[in-house]
This record gives C-alpha cells, sequence and structure tokens, in this order.
C-alpha cells in the first residue's frame, strides 16, 4: 500500500519567488521555504497530494465545489495575467486523483472531479519553492476557502483523515506527500490592512506546538475564519492536513505574522 | 443588484483580455449587457472601491481592476477606499 512520509503546510505569497529570486542574502523566508524543501527531499516522495484553495482562477462562484480533485495528466500556471512568478507546468497522477474521487464517494464524500484545471499561485508558489523541477507528480485537492459559506472546520478535518484512509489502502508502493498551502490568517485588498488576528495565530499555533490539532476544528467556523481575515478560509487547507496527519506535533514549526511553516514527519 | 455580477466583471477583467478591453473602451454597453444596476455601473465607472465591497465586491477579485488600471484605479487608490468602510 501507499505510504504517507511527510505533510508540510506553507504559505503562497505570490510575489515570493521574486523577491527571493532577486535578494542578495538569504532572508528569513528564503530559509523557510530552503528547509521545507529539505525536508520533502529528504522523505523522497513518489506523489505530492496537494491542498489549496484557489483564487477565483480555476473556479468561479459560477460553479464552486467545497471539494475538488484534479484528475489530471497536467497541467500549467499560474493562470494569473498579473503574476510575476515563472510559469510552470506539472505533472499529475491520473491514476491516483481517480482513485481518491472513487475512494471518497464510498467514504461518503463528494468530491467534484476535474479533467481540465488552471493552477494559480497558491498551488505554484509552494511547489516553487519545495520541488522546482517539477518532477514529482502532483495532484491539486482543492477546498473552497475563498467564497462563503465555507465548508465546516470539522468536514475539512474528517476530510483529510480520509484522505490519509485513503492513501493507506492504495494499492502500491508510492511514498505520499501532502503540501498544505495557505496563510492561517491574512486579509488581502480588503478593509484591514496588514492585519494578522493575534487570537487566531495563538489558537492555531498553539495547538500544534502541542501536538493537539484536533481541538481547531471546531473553532474553524466561517464566521471565525471571516474575523482572522478575507482569505483566512485558507485555514481549512491546514485544517484538513491536521486531520490527515492526527494529533502529533510538527518537527518545524515557525511563524510570520499570519503565516507559518511547519512540516511533519509520518512514520 | 447582484453582487455575483459585481465579482463576474472583475474575475472577467483579470481572465479576458477581450473582456478587459471591452470594459475599458465602453464600460456603460459592456455593463447593460450584462444586466449590471445602475448603481452597480456608477460604482464601477467612479472607481468606488467601498462602493463595490457594499455591493457585495471580494476585495480579493476587485483589485483585478487597478492591476487592469481601470476607471483611474491605482493600487494606492484601492486602499485609500478600502479603508473608508470600516468609518463609522
Amino acid at each position: 500500500m501507499a505510504t504517507p512520509v511527510i505533510a508540510i503546510a506553507v504559505p503562497h505569497g505570490p510575489d515570493s519567488p521574486r523577491r527571493v529570486a532577486d535578494e542578495k542574502e538569504e532572508s528569513k523566508l528564503a530559509r523557510q521555504y530552503r528547509e521545507t524543501r529539505e525536508q520533502l527531499e529528504a522523505a523522497r516522495p513518489d506523489v505530492i497530494i496537494e491542498l489549496t484553495s484557489d483564487h477565483f482562477v480555476n473556479f468561479f462562484l459560477d460553479k464552486m465545489p467545497a471539494f475538488a480533485v484534479a484528475v489530471v495528466d497536467k497541467a500549467d500556471g499560474p493562470h494569473e495575467s498579473w503574476r510575476t512568478m515563472p510559469w510552470y507546468e506539472i505533472r499529475g497522477d491520473r491514476k491516483l486523483a481517480d482513485a481518491l474521487l472513487e475512494y471518497s464517494y464510498q467514504a461518503g464524500y463528494d468530491l467534484a472531479g476535474c479533467e481540465e484545471v488552471q493552477l494559480d499561485h497558491s498551488a505554484l508558489v509552494p511547489l516553487h519553492f519545495l520541488t522546482p523541477r517539477m518532477d514529482i507528480p502532483v495532484v491539486p485537492v482543492y477546498l473552497r476557502g475563498f467564497a462563503y459559506p465555507l465548508p465546516t472546520g470539522e468536514r475539512c478535518y474528517a476530510f483529510g483523515q480520509m484522505l490519509r484512509q485513503f492513501v493507506e489502502n492504495y494499492p502500491g508502493n508510492q511514498r505520499v506527500a501532502v503540501i498544505a498551502s495557505g496563510s492561517l490568517s491574512l486579509e488581502i485588498g480588503g478593509p484591514r490592512v496588514d492585519y494578522t488576528d493575534e487570537e487566531w495565530m495563538a489558537l492555531t499555533v498553539g495547538a500544534m506546538k502541542e501536538g493537539k490539532m484536533s481541538r481547531v476544528p471546531p473553532q474553524a467556523t466561517g464566521e471565525r475564519l471571516a474575523k482572522a481575515g478575507n482569505v483566512a478560509g485558507e485555514s481549512l487547507n491546514w485544517v484538513a492536513a491536521w486531520g490527515f496527519l492526527g494529533d502529533v506535533k510538527p518537527e518545524m514549526l515557525e511563524t510570520q505574522a499570519g503565516n507559518a511553516f511547519a512540516t511533519w514527519q509520518i512514520r | 443588484m447582484s453582487a455575483y455580477l459585481v465579482n463576474k466583471v472583475c474575475y472577467e477583467v483579470q481572465r479576458d483580455e477581450t473582456f478587459r478591453e471591452q470594459v475599458r473602451g465602453d464600460p456603460d454597453g459592456t455593463f447593460k449587457g450584462m444586466g449590471l444596476a445602475p448603481e452597480e455601473v456608477q460604482a464601477f465607472k467612479a472607481g468606488d472601491i467601498a462602493g463595490l465591497y457594499r455591493l457585495g465586491g471580494h476585495p480579493f477579485l476587485m483589485q483585478h481592476l487597478w492591476r487592469a488600471k481601470l476607471f483611474g484605479l491605482t493600487r494606492e487608490l484601492h486602499f485609500e477606499r478600502i479603508v473608508k468602510v470600516l468609518e463609522v
């Protein structure tokens, strides 16, 4: 059966690739991405399942699923006319994605299946830093984090648990990494400029420090997340990763305002 | 009135270059064709970011307007105007 080997959660600031490329000395941000990449490489994954919230690039309000999986051989992006990061093409894992879709229905989770996707920076910034050669197949899994109503924290946590069961029941020997993309507290373009919800950060980071992330999901309501920032729905990608992991402490945990870098080796 | 249509304008401005230039060249005609309400058309034409927010515009999507240099908007003006929604 497939083996989960590592879970990683990182931010995806769209300007980060350019900032880091332009710097003369390694910044804290660059070091955080580098150390996370080194851990991913040490885990030698064969495939990456990436939990992300599309930024109204692949999905719009006309057809907005709660959960979706990209069942594709490849995808490219970022399909954002204002991008400052490089253009990439990634390989998918159609077989695994298909199997996940079917497993999810059996398990009572009605994912949307997407046989063509346009990637955004939320999918590609983490990959740019963590797997720059783009040589590991990636299965994007989308959680509705940008458009209200949001799926519940409990549902996203349970979704992560389902994902773990899927991986552990998936035939073959693939080593599987999970990457959760996004911030915990963030306001983009909204009136609360440079805002960080310190209470939300204390709750989520505190739970991770103690290895007790299961206490967070009931509090990750749409209302609470809206308070944490207009795009704090990205927290749900973290919540799903926590469901995948269970209550275990991270090897790495660093924070910066409303962002965090975290890694969990899975044995 | 439709928050959906307000957001759709912003979404299509980023996604569709032809639409973007249609909006730039003929906002009245383009918006009328889409079924926007008069107050929505006004808010766009005035670059009234606070007004568009109150009409249900998602701030993330609204940033596509200044990026496209529409309605006289700049990044600075976007933020100057959006913070006004916090004023009592």
